[in-house]
C-alpha cells in the first residue's frame, strides 16, 4: 500500500507533477507577503510622522490580529478576549523594564512568555468543547483587565504606567518614531513569515482540518488537543508581542486600551480582512485603526459603526478583503487565459 | 454577609430568566446569541420609555409591554438576520461574531436613542421596603423571585401542554425526525428566539428598579451565560440553578474580596466548576 | 490466526436506554467482517466504542494485542484504526487532494515548530505526502477528481473521498459506517468491489450495513444484533438460513413502518 518514493530527498517539488492548486496557493502567499508588508512600510513613510505613528499602532495590532487569525480564522477556536494577552505582554514588558530595570528584549521576552502562560492556562479550557470555550475566553478577558485595573500596587491601577523607557538596543536607544517604526515592522514581518510557514505543510493541514470537522480530524489521528493547546498558545504569544510594543508608542499604558472593545476590535479585523487569512489580519488591523483616525468627528459612533460593518461584512462579504482580492484575482486570470478556457 | 446572599439570589434570578433564554435558542436553533445581554438592556428601555409616556402604569403592564416590545423585536431580528446565516449552514464562528455584531449595534443604538447616562424607573416601587423583624428588603426583590416563579410555571405548561411548547422540544430533541413529521422547524426557530428575547426583556425590566438602566448593561447577559454555562447549556432547570449559583458566589465574593472584582468572580466560578464538571452542574448540559 | 479486532462484553448506556449490551466479537485480519442489525440494534454506537468516539460503560476493546479501551481516537488512529462515518464529514473548503492529504497525516512528524524551521524536512515531507495522496486517489479511481472542491462533490463521490481519507492512513483496520447508503446500484457494485480488493491486500474491514445484498456478496463473517445486543455471529450461509435472525428482520419489514427511535423521543414527555 505505501507507495515507493518517486523523488529522492531535497528534490523538491519540481519532478512531481506540479501545478496543484494549494501550491499556487502557497506561493501567492508569499507574494501577498511581500506586497503587504511593502505597502505596511512605504505608506507610513509616505505620508509623514503622522502616519509613522499610525504605522506603529497598525503593526502592534497586525501582529496580535495574525495570532488571533491563526486561532480563530485558521483552527475554529474563538477567542473573545485577545486584549488581555496584549494587556500581559504590555503590562509585563513595561513592568520588567521599570520594576526589575531589565532593558527592552530580555522585558519583552518575559512580557511574551507570559502571554504564552496565559495563553497556556487558557488552553486549559479547551476541554470544555466548543461554546464553553468560547465562554471562558470572555471570562479571562474580563478576569485580565479587572485585575490590570484594580491591582493597583502592581499595575498603576486605571492610572496605568507612564514614563516608560524607550528600547536600548547594542547600546543605541531607539528615540525616534521612525526607529521604533522600523523595529516594530521587522518584528511583524518575522511573525508573518512563521505563522505563514507554520499554515502550510502538515501542521496548517492539521489546523484547518480542525477547523473544519474536529471529529474527522481526529479520526485521521490528529492529536486535536495537543494542536489546539500549540495553536493557542502561539496565538497568545503574538498578542503578548504586539501588546509588548504599545506602551513604546506614548509611552504609558492604562487599562482602557484592553477592554471588550478591544478584544471585539481585533475580532472585526480578522473578520473584515477575510477569516482565516494572514494577510487579510494585517489589512483589517490597518482599515479599523486608519478609518477611525479619518472619521474623528464621528468618534462618538465609533463603536456603533464597528458592530454595523461587522454585520455588513458578515453578510455581504463574508469572506472579507482578502476573499475579493482573490476573486479580483482569479477573474483576472481567467480574462487573460481568454474564451478557451 | 445575609443581605449580599439574599441580593445575590435576587440577582441570580434575572440571570437565571436570560440563561433560560439562551438555552431555549442554543437548543432550538443551535446558535449562541451573544446578543441576549443587549436584548435585556432594550428590554429595560423598552420599559423606562412606556413609563415617559404613561407615568403612572403599573409595574406589570411595564412588565407586559416591555416583553412584547422585545419579542416583536426579536421576531424582526430572526427573520431577517438570523434565519438566513442558520439556512446557510454558516459556521459556529461566524453566527458568533454576527450575534456579537448586533449586539454591539444594539447596544451604541440605544446609547444614541436614549443617551450615554445611565436613567432610573421613577417609580414608588423602587422605594419600597418590606420588613423582617429588623431586616429590610427591597420590594423589587419579592417581583423578582416572584415573577420567576411564575414565569418557570408558564414555561413548564407551554413545554408539557401546549401543541407550540411540544413542536419547540421535538425541534430540539431532532430537528430531522421533526420536519418529517410536519414540524416547520424555521417557525419553531422563530418562536424560540422570540420566547428568549421576551424572556430577555423581563430580566431587564426586573433588574431595572434595582439599579438603573445603561446602554452597557449587556455585561449581565454575558453573566447569565455563565449562569446557562454552569448548569448545563441547554439545560433549562440547570440556567435557573446556575444563575442563582452565580449570582450568589458573586454576591458573596464581592464581600469577601471586593465589589470591583465582582464580575472576575462570576467567571472564575464558572470555569472552575466547568473544570469539575464540564457537562455543568446538573450534568446533562449539551455538549457544543 | 490471532484476531486484529476483538470486543469482550462491550456495553454502554445512555439515560435509562442501553445501547450496547454486552457485545463480543473478533475481526481477523484481512477479513471482511459485517455488523448488521434493525434500526436501533446499536451498531453506530459500537462503531463508536470501537473507535474512541464515546467511552464504554463496561469491556474491553483490543487491538492488534492492545488494550485500547482507554485510549484516545487519534492513538487508536495511530495504531491502524480508520474510520467512515454514517454521514461523510469531510473538510469542506479543502479540495479532493488536500483531503486525502490530511489523511496522510500519520506518516509525517513535523508539529508546528518544524513547520517554522525545518526547511528541507519540510519539502521531503511535503513530497511525500502529495506523492501518497496522489497514490490513494488513484487506487480509488478518483484521481481526476483531485482539484475539486469537497462540497461540490456528488453524494457517492463524498463516500468514496471518504474512504480514500481513511485509506491514506495505510490502516490495519478500516471501519465503514454504512458506506453504501445512498449510493446507486452502479456505485454499490464499485464499492464492493473496492472493499473486496482492499480485503485482498490485507486490509481488514469491519463495515455497518443495510444493503442486503452488499453484505451477503462481500463478507466473510457477520455479526447481528438486536437490542443492543450479539443475536447471531458466523458466516454469510449461516446468517442467512438462522431463523431468529429472520424473525428479527421480517418482524420490522411486515408491520407499518414505524418511525425511527429518534424521532419517538421527541414526542415522547
Amino acid at each position: 500500500m505505501t507507495p515507493e518514493l518517486l523523488v529522492r530527498p531535497g528534490e523538491g517539488l519540481a519532478n512531481v507533477r506540479a501545478g496543484y492548486s494549494f501550491e499556487l496557493r502557497d506561493r501567492r502567499s508569499w507574494q501577498t507577503l511581500v506586497a503587504v508588508c511593502g505597502l505596511m512600510v512605504a505608506l507610513p513613510l509616505a505620508t509623514g510622522p503622522f502616519g509613522i505613528y499610525l504605522g506603529c499602532t497598525i503593526a502592534c495590532y497586525a501582529i496580535a490580529a495574525i495570532g488571533l487569525q491563526l486561532m480563530v480564522g485558521i483552527a475554529g477556536q474563538l477567542s473573545l478576549g485577545h486584549a488581555a494577552f496584549m494587556a500581559i505582554g504590555s503590562y509585563g514588558t513595561a513592568l520588567a523594564q521599570m520594576r526589575l530595570g531589565l532593558s527592552f528584549l530580555p522585558a519583552a521576552a518575559l512580557g511574551v512568555l507570559a502571554s504564552a502562560g496565559g495563553g497556556i492556562l487558557m488552553a486549559q479550557l479547551i476541554r470544555l468543547s466548543g461554546v464553553y470555550f468560547k465562554i471562558a475566553t470572555f471570562g479571562f478577558g474580563v478576569i485580565v483587565y479587572q485585575l490590570i485595573s484594580n491591582w493597583s500596587s502592581l499595575t498603576g491601577g486605571h492610572t496605568g504606567l507612564t514614563r516608560i523607557p524607550p528600547i536600548g538596543l547594542a547600546g543605541l536607544t531607539i528615540q525616534s518614531r521612525l526607529g521604533l517604526f522600523m523595529v516594530i515592522v521587522t518584528v511583524l514581518v518575522l511573525a508573518y513569515v512563521l505563522s505563514l510557514r507554520m499554515t502550510q505543510g502538515r501542521a496548517g493541514r492539521a489546523l484547518l482540518a480542525i477547523g473544519e470537522n474536529e471529529a474527522a480530524a481526529e479520526a485521521i489521528g490528529i492529536n486535536v488537543s495537543g494542536y489546539k493547546m500549540s495553536v493557542i498558545v502561539f496565538g497568545c504569544a503574538l498578542g503578548g508581542v504586539g501588546g509588548a510594543f504599545l506602551p513604546q508608542l506614548t509611552g504609558f499604558i492604562n487599562p482602557d486600551g484592553f477592554t471588550w472593545s478591544e478584544s471585539i476590535l481585533l475580532l472585526i479585523m480578522i473578520t473584515i480582512g477575510g477569516l482565516g487569512s494572514l494577510p487579510g489580519a494585517v489589512i483589517g488591523a490597518a482599515i479599523l485603526i486608519v478609518v477611525p483616525e479619518y472619521l474623528r468627528d464621528l468618534a462618538e459612533y465609533k463603536m456603533l459603526l464597528f458592530g454595523m460593518l461587522l454585520v455588513l461584512a458578515l453578510i455581504f462579504m463574508p469572506r472579507g478583503v482578502a476573499g475579493l482580492a482573490n476573486d479580483l484575482r482569479n477573474a483576472l486570470r481567467a480574462s487573460e487565459a481568454g474564451p478557451s478556457r | 454577609m445575609l443581605s449580599a446572599l439574599i441580593s445575590g439570589l435576587a440577582i441570580g434570578c434575572v440571570y437565571g430568566l436570560v440563561a433560560i433564554g439562551f438555552s431555549m435558542v442554543f437548543r432550538a436553533m443551535g446558535l449562541v446569541n451573544f446578543a441576549q445581554g443587549d436584548i435585556l438592556m432594550l428590554g429595560a428601555f423598552f420599559g423606562f420609555t412606556i413609563l415617559t409616556w404613561v407615568p403612572a402604569m403599573p409595574y406589570l403592564l411595564v412588565l407586559l409591554g416591555a416583553s412584547l416590545g422585545a419579542g416583536v423585536f426579536g421576531f424582526f431580528l430572526e427573520r431577517f438576520l438570523l434565519r438566513p446565516a442558520v439556512r446557510r449552514h454558516a459556521g459556529q464562528t461566524y453566527l458568533v461574531l454576527l450575534t456579537l455584531g448586533i449586539g454591539i449595534v444594539l447596544s451604541n443604538g440605544a446609547r444614541l436613542v436614549w443617551g450615554a447616562n445611565p436613567v432610573i424607573y421613577n417609580i414608588p416601587l423602587r422605594h419600597e421596603l418590606v420588613r423582617f423583624g429588623d431586616v429590610a428588603l427591597p420590594m423589587p426583590y419579592f417581583y423578582i423571585v416572584a415573577g420567576v416563579v411564575v414565569i418557570l410555571l408558564l414555561l413548564q405548561y407551554i413545554f408539557t401542554r401546549t401543541w407550540v411548547g411540544l413542536t419547540l422540544r421535538a425541534v430540539a430533541d431532532d430537528p430531522q425526525s421533526a420536519r418529517l413529521m410536519g414540524i416547520s422547524v424555521s417557525n419553531a426557530s422563530t418562536t424560540a428566539f422570540v420566547i428568549a428575547c421576551m424572556l430577555g426583556a423581563a430580566a431587564g425590566v426586573f433588574y431595572a428598579p434595582l439599579f438603573y438602566v445603561s446602554f452597557d448593561m449587556g455585561l449581565i447577559g454575558v453573566k447569565a451565560f455563565a449562569a446557562a454555562v454552569v448548569g448545563g447549556f441547554g439545560n433549562l432547570p440547570g440556567a435557573v440553578v446556575g444563575g442563582l449559583v452565580i449570582g450568589i458566589a458573586e454576591a458573596v465574593g464581592g464581600v469577601l474580596i471586593g465589589t470591583e472584582y465582582q464580575d472576575s468572580i462570576a467567571f472564575a466560578t464558572m470555569i472552575v466548576l466547568l473544570l469539575i464538571r464540564p457537562r455543568g452542574l446538573l450534568g446533562k448540559g449539551v455538549a457544543a | 490466526m490471532s484476531p486484529l479486532l476483538e470486543l469482550r462484553g462491550v456495553s454502554r448506556s445512555f439515560g435509562g436506554l442501553q445501547a450496547v449490551k454486552n457485545v463480543s466479537l473478533k475481526v481477523r485480519p484481512g477479513s471482511i467482517h459485517a455488523l448488521i442489525g434493525p434500526n436501533g440494534a446499536g451498531k453506530t454506537t459500537t462503531f463508536n466504542l470501537i473507535n474512541g468516539l464515546q467511552r464504554l460503560n463496561a469491556g474491553q476493546v483490543l487491538f492488534d494485542g492492545t488494550d485500547v479501551t482507554r485510549m484516545a481516537v487519534h492513538a487508536r488512529a495511530e495504531r491502524g484504526m480508520a474510520r467512515t462515518f454514517q454521514t461523510p464529514k469531510l473538510f469542506e473548503n479543502m479540495s479532493v487532494l488536500e483531503t486525502v492529504m490530511c489523511g496522510c497525516h500519520l506518516s509525517g512528524s513535523l508539529g508546528p515548530l518544524g513547520a517554522m524551521f525545518a526547511v528541507r524536512r519540510k519539502r521531503h515531507e511535503q513530497c511525500a505526502a502529495l506523492q501518497r495522496a496522489e497514490a490513494v486517489l488513484a487506487r480509488v479511481g478518483i484521481q481526476d477528481l483531485a482539484e475539486l472542491q469537497c462540497r461540490n462533490l456528488a453524494y457517492g463521490l463524498r463516500r468514496l473521498l471518504e474512504v480514500a481519507r481513511a485509506l491514506a492512513m495505510s490502516p490495519k483496520l478500516l471501519l465503514l459506517d454504512e458506506v453504501a447508503a445512498g449510493l446507486n446500484p452502479t456505485e454499490t457494485a464499485q464499492m464492493a468491489a473496492l472493499v473486496r480488493s482492499l480485503a485482498a491486500e490485507g486490509i481488514a474491514v469491519l463495515l455497518v450495513e443495510h444493503d442486503m445484498a452488499f453484505v451477503m456478496g462481500v463478507s466473510q463473517e457477520i455479526t447481528v444484533l438486536n437490542f443492543g445486543s450479539v443475536l447471531a455471529q458466523g458466516t454469510p450461509q449461516q446468517i442467512a438460513g438462522n431463523q431468529e435472525v429472520i424473525d428479527a428482520y421480517i418482524g420490522t419489514w411486515d408491520e407499518e413502518p414505524h418511525p425511527s427511535e429518534s424521532a419517538h423521543s421527541a414526542i415522547t414527555l
